[in-house]
């Protein structure tokens, strides 16, 4: 009896420090932002804030730039989620043929994975770079597809082109290592049965593979979503969500309105919308992918 | 034949593929070791010439590169640890103990995982900036970074505790092994490669970040790598061939983590992504 009581003393006290931090980092933290968006912040923190009620989301629905915002994150995630994950299919059904090499391809084509967002960005930068440019070299001067430099990251309707490019870049080993896991629970037996059946490669491709792979498809669109959402980064390095606002996505808007003019409530407010939009949009999600297992 | 055609084929392709995932790393690195006067050359050189090291010596002496190597270290090295170690004893409490709430406290937990990190910074920010000695301390970031992503790491863990057959422990209470020995002693060791993936997981999340960092530590003696690298970036414009010898400096020791436990890095990611 006494053991008992001690166990369960024992297990409050390892828990309590990774939770007691967890609450106050983490929960607390939660909380204030839905409050913070109801207040007028004063940059000063002695001057007691302001009480405005919902006019951060009135101001915001009727914020162009907010709207500009919105609409390139939805871009970003509708162009480079199925991006990654088709390149990262193609990728994974072409190691998982039992050639020599694979753990060595698999290794490379991970890299961009680890490396760190200010690095690639930067790099990416430099790529699309107007003059010298390694991007304007190929198109220009090796396989002349155009006649002048592009200016990419000046003009309203290429600069969110390389930010597109590093995003699928970057994640397609993500995807194809997830699609290898997958790949490998496939019963061999199919393949060989549908084969004898006469089906070629790409019958096998869409008869077997695709629907033996929705689990693994669903559980990488909500997550490509949610990760998609979040592209801060490569926007703040590469673009500085110019020219004139146009590259601006939610994460970063919300950045310059807190960090750069102070503006917390407002900040906060984007960033309540900004929540409940992928928490909506991941819920739709689970809903249609009822039927597959997490 | 016709599979030898094939086979060659797929080389090809993955070949192409492989070319085009690395080549912007390659082209970094040659254009880290190219002097100045041919960083904008058209066609661009692809194989430096002449080849000096000399950025490096520049961005690691002068640009401060050095400075901001060993603040990055600082900062890492006990943010992991400390990490590392909350994890375990709150994924060990929920593995291995009843106590009230538990579950409740367990899920309250898991459902924010889904919660992105940047709806916490304002409010974060804000609470660090009442209090002065937090702002501009690299003990704040150590700190902080020490205890993000518990909620995840704990679900992580409890996971791969609960598998350890309880026999172990049991019979290392019975010979009088306190409850906290048994956990460092028993349940740790045999918990390794789990804990080795949360260390490399926990040390790239550190060693990478810029958004929070950048907000706590103003001060440029208190930068870390990726601060300095973009501090560097709006000094001195398009540097590129110093720019890229400082990226290439703060890449390395991720690169070495990332060739030496690679193994357990794609185990992480196919199991962890499957499980979740």
């Amino acid at each position: 009896m006494k053991r008992e009581v001690r166990r369960k003393w024992a297990g409050f006290l390892f828990v309590l420090p990774g939770l007691l931090s967890y609450l106050i980092w983490t929960l607390y933290p939660i909380i204030k932002s839905f409050l913070m968006s109801l207040y007028k912040w004063n940059i000063n923190p002695r001057i007691p804030n302001e009480f405005v009620g919902l006019s951060n989301y009135v101001k915001l629905f009727h914020d162009d730039k907010f709207y500009t915002a919105l609409i390139n994150t939805l871009k970003y995630v509708i162009v480079t989620v199925p991006g990654q994950m088709i390149i990262g299919l193609l990728i994974a059904v072409l190691l998982t043929r039992g050639l020599k090499g694979q753990t060595f391809f698999r290794l490379l084509y991970y890299l961009p994975v680890i490396t760190s967002w200010v690095v690639v960005s930067v790099l990416f930068q430099y790529l699309f770079a107007t003059r010298g440019g390694l991007v304007n070299y190929l198109l220009k001067d090796l396989l002349h597809l155009i006649n002048r430099d592009i200016r990419w990251l000046a003009q309203e309707n290429t600069a969110m082109i390389p930010i597109y490019v590093l995003g699928i870049w970057k994640g397609i080993g993500w995807s194809m290592l997830i699609f290898l896991a997958g790949l490998q629970g496939i019963p061999k037996q199919l393949y060989e049965a549908a084969r004898i059946d006469g089906a070629n490669g790409w019958m096998l491709l869409r008869k077997i593979t695709i629907p033996m792979l929705r689990p693994v498809i669903a559980f990488q669109t909500v997550m490509l979503t949610i990760g998609g959402f979040n592209v801060f980064l490569s926007v703040y390095v590469i673009t500085g969500g110019g020219p004139r606002n146009s590259t601006q996505v939610l994460s970063s808007y919300m950045f310059k309105e807190a960090f750069d003019y102070f503006h917390f409530g407002y900040g906060a407010a984007i960033a309540v919308i900004f929540f409940l939009i992928v928490f909506t949009i991941a819920q739709i999600q689970r809903k249609l992918f009822k039927r597959e297992i997490y | 034949m016709k599979k030898k055609i094939m086979d060659l084929i797929i080389y090809t392709l993955l070949f192409i593929g492989a070319i085009i995932m690395c080549f912007p790393f390659y082209y970094m690195v040659v254009t880290s070791l190219k002097e100045s006067a041919y960083i904008f050359t058209v066609p661009p050189q692809m194989i430096p010439k002449p080849a000096t090291f000399e950025n490096y010596k520049t961005v690691w002496v002068e640009a401060d590169f050095k400075l901001y190597f060993l603040n990055s270290l600082k900062i890492t090295l006990p943010a992991v640890l400390l990490n590392v170690f909350l994890s375990s004893l709150t994924a060990y409490g929920f593995a291995r103990f009843k106590f009230p709430g538990k579950e409740l406290w367990f899920s309250v937990l898991i459902a924010t995982l889904a919660v992105p990190g940047l709806l916490l910074i304002i409010p974060q920010f804000d609470m660090i900036r009442k209090v002065p000695f937090f702002m501009d301390n690299p003990l704040t970031i150590v700190l902080t970074s020490g205890i993000g992503g518990i909620a995840f790491n704990a679900f992580f863990l409890r996971g791969f505790f609960e598998s350890i057959p309880r026999e172990l422990e049991e019979a290392a209470e019975l010979d009088g092994c306190g409850i906290f020995k048994t956990y460092w002693h028993i349940a740790m060791p045999l918990a390794r490669p789990a804990l080795a993936t949360l260390v490399i997981m926990s040390f790239l999340g550190v060693w990478d970040d810029y958004f929070w960092p950048s907000l706590i530590l103003r001060d440029k003696r208190d930068w870390t790598l990726p601060i300095g690298i973009l501090g560097f970036r709006a000094q001195h414009g398009v540097q590129w061939h110093l720019l890229f010898a400082g990226t290439i400096i703060a890449i390395l020791p991720v690169l070495i983590i990332y060739f030496m436990f690679q193994k357990y890095f794609v185990k992480a990611v196919a199991e962890g992504g499957l499980k979740i």
